[in-house]
């Protein structure tokens, strides 16, 4: 997997990106060595998350992305991940895993059946339908 | 007559100095006039009728019969459609009535409308939802956000468009609103009342609470809404007693921690002098002030957004276009549909959250991010765990700020994440908060303090904000 390279040229301006297309990451290296040689900005860095890995993440998720928003989120994406990347200050070594907050113990039901047909209701909020079945764009030719 | 107040209301009421009818006419008619807030997205004057109707016949002495109120448009309601603030659900009509909503209902509440939010619930400006953004009544130009998610809500009931109205806090999204707006709002006990029925944003910190011009109107709709119900696994079954009746002022001989991470150089000194001004008349009142320590605190805002993202990303993996909502009309493949649909039915912040959520949830990144972050989060619980040993109550400022400019921030995500720097780490450990108005910035614009307690002792943090309430100068 490639990097791509961000100038930071001030705190507030929006970075830009240098190399947006996933580039070698050791052509990367050479790059950024030659940036801050020309000293002229204040920050540059490497992308944790490039073009690739945001349209695969896009794909895995079922949210088209269009090229004219790829660089900007791609941005967005890793400032946000290098912002979470502090927890890793923190010793968990011995820690277990927090996933339910609550105190009171949870109560169990009884396992029964229970009918409710709102099969007519449900279907009326569809985008499309016919009798009894949700309509989907055809999937075998 | 001034009708400020839920109490005073259903006294006048309950003595026939005001019909049904009457009451509602004039709620219809302020929220008529302040369209331009933009606090409702769904209002119809025809089904409050319909509703007046129903709710005279109903039993004269049912709690909040005939009070007007505010719903925010996250919760399924049978008679009013159902948004969450985006495209993607335009159109849906939940086919059952939520928890909160349905007891509201059997107390003889009346429902004016649908209130806006962030789309989701996911912002603190109520900027990012589809019917556009909600002005907070406070400012003079119109210029200022109401804070989020729920800040269709805050400014409903700040601009007395109604009487009270719910929202969900998941990071803080009852408690900033209130402060932006200048009102009482208050998310109780992760657990306390059931999450059936409210568009889920993220499971394991979503939480249904309550926006009101005071604490005795809060303390009354919360007595309300809270319940054990077995549709929602989380639901805690614990007895809930009456908050209003219990209501005293008297704070003498209980302690009250003040956390030293909460005190930032980046705060504007007004922020600092509020919270000081707030310790002094606690001390003034009998209760004993301690300097507490919360080490963990600066761990909050990253592991709350690794963790709700990430359940955000797996919750909205439902929205394809084919049960409900909206659906591409581009004429492609089902796989090109579901992108379409998701790409034209979601907002940016939406979508920038998902793709955040399924990064950290993916193969080789789980560890690393969404496990560590609720290894964490059991830190950030344990420090309030071992605080609350030895005191009563948690006081901080709210926010970091007052109101901000519609437009601010907007580009930058991480900026509008620290909105919710006091109130995350409640929210990661399901404390129940409260955020009280408490004075002005030199803009005139309203500032809060956020009270914590442990969880299920909502009755003390209402009693203490009563007693602030009452004794503020």
């Amino acid at each position: 997997m490639g990097v791509a390279i961000v100038l930071d040229l001030s705190l507030t301006a929006i970075p830009i990106v240098l190399s947006p297309k996933s580039r070698p990451i050791r052509v990367c290296d050479v790059l950024i060595i030659l940036i801050k040689s020309l000293g002229l900005v204040t920050k540059v860095y490497k992308l944790k998350i490039d073009k690739n890995t945001t349209l695969k993440i896009a794909k895995l998720c079922r949210v088209r992305v269009k090229e004219e928003e790829i660089d900007e989120l791609s941005i967005q994406l890793s400032s946000i991940l290098d912002w979470v990347d502090q927890l890793n200050e923190v010793n968990t070594e011995n820690t277990e895993p927090l996933s339910n907050v609550s105190s009171s113990t949870l109560p169990l039901r009884k396992d029964e059946a229970i009918s409710q047909d709102k099969s007519k209701e449900i279907l009326s909020n569809a985008p499309e339908n016919i009798e009894n079945y949700f309509v989907v764009p055809k999937v075998v030719e | 007559m001034e009708f400020n107040s839920i109490n005073e209301t259903i006294n006048k009421l309950r003595n026939k100095k005001i019909s049904l009818k009457e009451l509602s006419e004039i709620f219809i008619k302020r929220i008529i006039k302040h369209k331009d807030l933009n606090a409702f997205i769904y209002f119809n004057e025809e089904l409050i009728n319909n509703q007046v109707n129903k709710i005279k016949k109903l039993d004269d002495n049912l709690p909040l019969k005939g009070i007007p109120l505010g719903i925010k448009d996250l919760f399924c309601t049978q008679n009013m459609p159902t948004t969450a603030g985006s495209k993607i659900l335009n159109n849906f009509k939940p086919t059952y009535e939520s928890f909160v909503t349905k007891k509201l209902l059997n107390s003889g509440a009346l429902f004016l409308g649908k209130t806006n939010l962030d789309e989701f619930a996911m912002g603190s400006s109520t900027t990012t939802s589809f019917f556009g953004n909600t002005i907070n009544p406070v400012s003079k130009k119109n210029d200022l956000v109401p804070g989020g998610s729920s800040g269709g809500s805050a400014a409903a009931v700040a601009a007395k468009l109604c009487l009270g109205a719910t929202g969900t806090d998941t990071g803080g999204s009852i408690r900033q609103p209130a402060s932006f707006c200048g009102i009482v709002g208050m998310k109780p006990t992760y657990g306390l009342c059931s999450r059936w029925g409210i568009i889920a944003f993220s499971s394991s910190l979503d939480q249904a609470g309550i926006f009101a011009n005071n604490v005795e109107d809060t303390s009354i709709l919360m007595r309300e809404i809270s319940g054990y119900d077995a549709n929602d696994s989380t639901s805690a079954n614990v007895k809930i007693p009456d908050y209003f009746k219990n209501l005293k002022t008297d704070i003498k001989d209980k302690v009250i921690g003040i956390p030293k991470e909460y005190s930032l150089s980046e705060i504007p000194d007004e922020i600092n002098n509020m919270w000081e001004k707030a310790i002094k008349i606690f001390e003034k009142g009998g209760a004993k002030i301690k300097y507490i320590s919360l080490p963990h605190t600066k761990y909050a805002l990253p592991t709350y957004y690794i963790i709700a993202p990430a359940e955000a990303s797996s919750n909205l993996a439902r929205y394809d276009g084919v049960k409900y909502g909206f659906r591409s009309k581009k004429n492609v493949s089902l796989d090109e549909m579901y992108e379409e649909t998701r790409s034209e039915g979601f907002g940016k912040e939406v979508k920038r959250r998902i793709l955040i959520g399924t990064y950290v949830l993916s193969a080789g990144y789980y560890d690393a991010y969404y496990l560590k972050a609720q290894k964490v989060r059991k830190l950030i619980s344990n420090d309030f765990k071992e605080t609350f040993k030895e005191c009563d109550i948690i006081l901080t400022p709210t926010t970091p700020s007052a109101a901000f400019r519609i437009g601010e921030k907007e580009d930058d995500p991480i900026k509008m994440y620290l909105n919710d720097i006091f109130t995350v780490p409640a929210s990661l450990a399901g404390l129940p908060g409260i955020s009280i108005p408490f004075g002005h910035t030199r803009e005139n614009l309203p500032l809060g303090v956020q009270l914590l307690s442990k969880h299920f002792d909502e009755q003390n943090i209402l009693n203490a904000a009563y007693f602030l309430e009452k004794n503020y100068e």
